[in-house]
């Protein structure tokens, strides 16, 4: 399996995982996020960034 | 806070379309970062379709602040463990959904997930696993507390051991604006209605944010002055600086004013006393009838305020909530005022604080006489105040939890409570609990020992129902309510307690024993142990137990010694169930003629002059003139074409206490019983009739060479019929009624049980002779069966008839035959020619082979029918039915 399916896979995991948890969050913010992180952000501090970004964009 | 730097493959795929960069030097990696929050941001901004200016105005602000959010501190928490986090999210999800649905779609998930990691992802996963779990621990958080959630098993709502110290606001946008958007923002509305309190533990708003220039020009409030306004909030009363905002439902400082934040902070924290007081207050009063008569009543005066509300209050209580829901408010109300007695306390402080420093040698000399000297402040006020808040925390949490609740619900509610943990809780709750549940056990005790129910609310866990007959008094009077029984009683005492307020009616009532139940309720109400009330819980148990037992002893005595209870089974058993032999007998032999006749010309009262001629007839007539007197014919509901055996049934009557025991519903049993053994005696009956009359009078058809096969095979099939007529009975005398009987009798030997369970030793009794008498119609099977034996009776019945018929044409044949003998003795004298063949002669014969034919058709249809019974039997679940198989069938196969 090459990386990109591979990861697309692994994406589509997560993506199923934060649905079970109802976090509504959707593909794209997710892989963002994965991004984020693997660029070494401290994920606490990007789920306050995501709390915050709801709670300014209320939909 | 940055990491190392990951793989660009990676980067590249999971940024969707970011700039494939090898991050070597530091800038690009910030700024691809800035970028990723950009687009993050720009995501979450995108215009809303229903309002479509509502663009994109300040993505930069916000990215910005975003930034600032991922470069802050916030340190991670100390589990950065893949297996824990994956643990914690199994667990919640399996906390959520009982079924294990999630969990295990999520295990599955982690199993996927575990399989495609490479080196790139692997460092990075469970980040994003703890990302999910924060952000779905922050959802959690807006549902419910996790307090709340601990408590969820009880129903307990939680009530906060220590005073919160609130996070601080958020750096964005400001104080107030994240006050009034933490509810509307929730993102999962279910959640948004529910009672909306104070957020994040904040009961005063307080603009702390000024520009330095402006503090000088505003009012800078003494602490005295400050706690005085305090005091007033205390009782509900606005303050000078601080009032109260109705529509936001909390304190607001006054915008003219400036305090310091540490104060403010300190005033926060007071307020929360005031705001639950005022919560409570509210709401207890609005319980009242005239809450507006009753808050005339309360003096609007500062300081002296102190409650005569309670007693006005407490005498005015609305009816309709009930006694139950009076005593929590007298309750509550008694707690009020030493909230009251504190806030006095306090201005006494107060006052002294205030005086000069001269008369501070007053001061009772103790310990911390200099502390007390300095009076009042903000910090010890906060203090002093700590145990109080505590209180009206768990007041106001019981107050909340109460509402819709009534009676038994309501005590069951606050006697949740007594399971709360902290000791001081359990107190506070013990002490309620003592007051709110006078009323209950008032009622209580008047049900237990006398039987009378004084509900007048409907508060009770007994309800009764005046309509009901006293007939069937025992069983439909009255109910039980699961839903009204305090927790504290528990399912197994309620239940003796309903129980023995029934029993009390059922003697009073159904037994005419008043004297009985009046003279025991005086001895118990001077009996030490007759105090009923909240506390202990054993000694409750102890003496209802006592009582319970000595009360069901006492009825079960009246109805085997008085109303002779076993007299009556044993008369049931004897008449309905035949057990009386000689009488069946003599009542076939003389019923037999009236019976055959149609229904519907039948007189009841013509069986009846039977029936008392049959007692008279048999030993029956020793038996107990009370139980002869109650025996009685009936004739059950005429169909067309019903003869007489089909609506014969013997009655038995019972009157008001015995027929508690036999309810409507056994004494059709006993009748569908009766029916049935009637039928089986009836083929009995005369299958020996017709046996009899065979070995009596088949001698004298021997020389009838044509006639002699049909009587040779009649004989065959008659011996068959009466053996399967005598194995069944067999069984069902001894292995199914007297079996049954010797459980019963048993049972009733010991006397011992309330007369629920006796009537349920009956019905058990009686269904036990039902179902495996062949009688139940509970498995499809066995319905087969029933009518499958009542279809064999008929077959043997018509093959009677069918016989007695050939017996006559026989006894026509050998009357002619012997006519013709002695005709032809006198006409050899005669003339010869006339001894021709008679023409009659001809017919007989045919109508002989006809019978005979039928006869056989019947024989065969009643071989065939056994054997499908017998296959029935074969197949039958009840094991002891297999024996009957083999003594049912003649040749023993």
């Amino acid at each position: 399996m090459d990386p990109a399916a591979q990861a697309r896979a692994t994406l589509d995991a997560l993506h199923q995982v934060s649905q079970l948890l109802q976090t509504g969050l959707d593909r794209e913010t997710l892989a963002l996020c994965v991004s984020l992180t693997e660029m070494g952000a401290n994920p606490e501090a990007l789920a306050q960034v995501l709390k915050e970004l709801r709670r300014i964009y209320p939909s | 806070m940055l990491g190392p730097p990951s793989q660009p493959s990676a980067k590249h795929q999971m940024d969707q379309g970011q700039p494939a960069k090898t991050e070597t030097n530091k800038s690009d990696k910030s700024a691809a970062i800035h970028n990723a929050v950009a687009r993050l941001v720009s995501i979450f901004a995108r215009p809303n379709p229903a309002e479509p200016n509502k663009t994109r105005e300040n993505t930069e602000e916000v990215t910005a602040f975003c930034m600032r959010i991922l470069s802050s501190r916030i340190a991670p928490t100390a589990a950065t463990d893949s297996n824990h986090v994956v643990d914690t999210i199994k667990k919640r999800l399996t906390r959520r959904d009982k079924s294990l649905k999630d969990a295990l779609a999520f295990t599955s998930l982690c199993f996927t997930i575990d399989n495609s990691v490479t080196t790139f992802l692997s460092r990075s996963l469970f980040f994003i696993g703890e990302l999910i779990l924060s952000m779905q621990a922050d959802l959690l958080d807006r549902r419910e507390n996790p307090l709340d959630d601990a408590f969820a098993v009880n129903g307990l709502k939680s009530v906060r051991a220590m005073p919160e110290f609130p996070k601080l606001p958020q750096v964005f946008p400001d104080a107030s604006v994240s006050l009034d958007d933490t509810e509307t923002a929730d993102p999962i509305p279910k959640y948004s209605n529910k009672p909306r309190g104070p957020c994040n533990g904040y009961y005063l708003i307080a603009n702390t944010k000024y520009p330095s220039t402006d503090v000088d020009k505003m009012m800078h409030p003494s602490e005295s002055e400050l706690l005085r306004d305090i005091m007033y909030i205390f009782q509900d009363i606005d303050g000078q600086y601080i009032k109260f905002n109705p529509a936001l439902d909390i304190f607001v400082l006054s915008d003219k004013v400036w305090v310091p934040p540490t104060t403010c902070e300190n005033l926060r924290l007071l307020s929360e006393v005031g705001w639950l007081y005022r919560k409570v207050k509210s709401v207890v009063s609005s319980w009242s009838a005239n809450s507006s008569a009753s808050a005339e009543a309360e003096p609007r005066g500062r300081f002296n305020a102190f409650a005569p509300s309670a007693a006005v209050a407490a005498s005015t209580h609305t009816m309709e909530e009930g006694l139950i829901r009076q005593g929590f408010c007298a309750g509550i109300q008694k707690e009020l005022v030493k909230h009251f007695e504190l806030i006095a306390q306090l201005e006494n402080q107060f006052t002294k604080s205030m005086e000069p420093v001269g008369s501070e040698q007053n001061v009772p000399s103790s310990p911390s006489t200099e502390f007390s000297a300095k009076g009042l402040s903000l910090k010890r006020l906060l203090v002093w105040i700590h145990e109080p808040l505590q209180k009206l925390r768990l007041i106001q949490v019981l107050v909340d939890s109460s509402a819709g609740l009534r009676g038994g619900a309501l005590l069951s509610m606050v006697h949740g409570y007594m399971n709360h943990g902290d000791p001081f809780v359990q107190e506070l709750v013990e002490g309620l609990l003592k007051q709110i549940s006078a009323p209950f056990f008032q009622m209580l005790k008047r049900w237990i020992y006398e039987g009378e129910l004084n509900d007048p609310f409907q508060e009770f866990f007994v309800v009764e129902d005046a309509n009901v007959e006293e007939e069937a008094m025992w069983r439909s009077r009255y109910t039980l309510k699961n839903e009204m029984i305090p927790s504290f009683l528990g399912r197994s005492v309620a239940k003796k307690c309903y129980l023995i307020g029934k029993s009390l009616n059922f003697i009073r009532f159904c037994c005419a024993e008043e004297a009985f139940v009046i003279q025991r309720s005086q001895e118990l109400a001077t009996s030490p142990s007759g105090l009923l009330e909240y506390g202990d819980m054993a000694a409750l148990e102890k003496s209802v137990t006592s009582a319970y037992t000595s009360i069901s002893a006492h009825i079960l005595s009246l109805l085997f010694g008085k109303y002779k209870l076993m007299t009556h089974l044993q008369a049931l058993k004897k008449y309905l169930l035949l057990g009386q032999g000689d009488l069946v007998q003599n009542l076939m032999d003389k019923l037999g003629a009236d019976l055959s006749k149609p229904a519907n010309s039948i007189m009841r009262h013509n069986l009846a002059g039977i029936l008392e001629s049959s007692i008279r007839a048999s030993n029956a007539q020793h038996d107990d003139p009370d139980v002869l007197r109650r025996l009685d014919v009936r004739l059950l509901e005429v169909s067309p074409g019903d003869s007489g055996w089909d609506v014969f049934t013997l009655d038995y009557r019972t009157d008001n206490p015995i027929s508690t025991v036999f309810p409507m519903q056994s004494m059709h049993q006993y009748m569908k019983l009766f029916t049935f053994l009637w039928r089986l005696k009836r083929v009995e009956h005369s299958l020996s009739v017709s046996w009899r009359k065979g070995m009596t009078e088949y001698t004298s058809f021997r020389n009838m060479a044509d006639m002699r096969h049909y009587f040779h095979t009649s004989s065959i099939v008659l011996s068959e019929m009466i053996h399967f007529t005598y194995q069944l009975q067999y069984y069902i005398l001894f292995e199914v009624l007297e079996c049954s009987w010797t459980e019963l009798n048993s049972y009733l030997m010991k006397r011992t049980g309330d007369l629920d369970q006796l009537i349920g030793a009956h019905n058990k009794y009686l269904n036990n002779i039902t179902s495996r008498g062949l009688l139940a119609a509970t498995a499809s099977n066995n319905q087969n069966l029933f009518s499958m034996l009542i279809g064999l009776f008929d077959v043997i019945l018509k093959f009677q008839t069918s016989l007695s018929n050939l017996v006559e044409l026989a006894e026509e044949r050998l009357m002619e035959s012997k006519q013709r003998t002695s005709r032809d003795y006198e006409n050899q004298f005669l003339d010869p020619r006339l001894n021709a063949k008679e023409p009659t002669n001809e017919t007989l014969k045919d109508r002989i082979s006809a019978e005979g034919a039928n006869m056989d058709e019947i024989a065969k249809t009643y071989r065939a029918d056994l054997q499908v019974i017998l296959e029935a039997l074969t197949s039958h679940a009840d094991i002891n039915l297999h024996g009957l198989r083999v003594r049912l069938d003649y040749n023993a196969k």
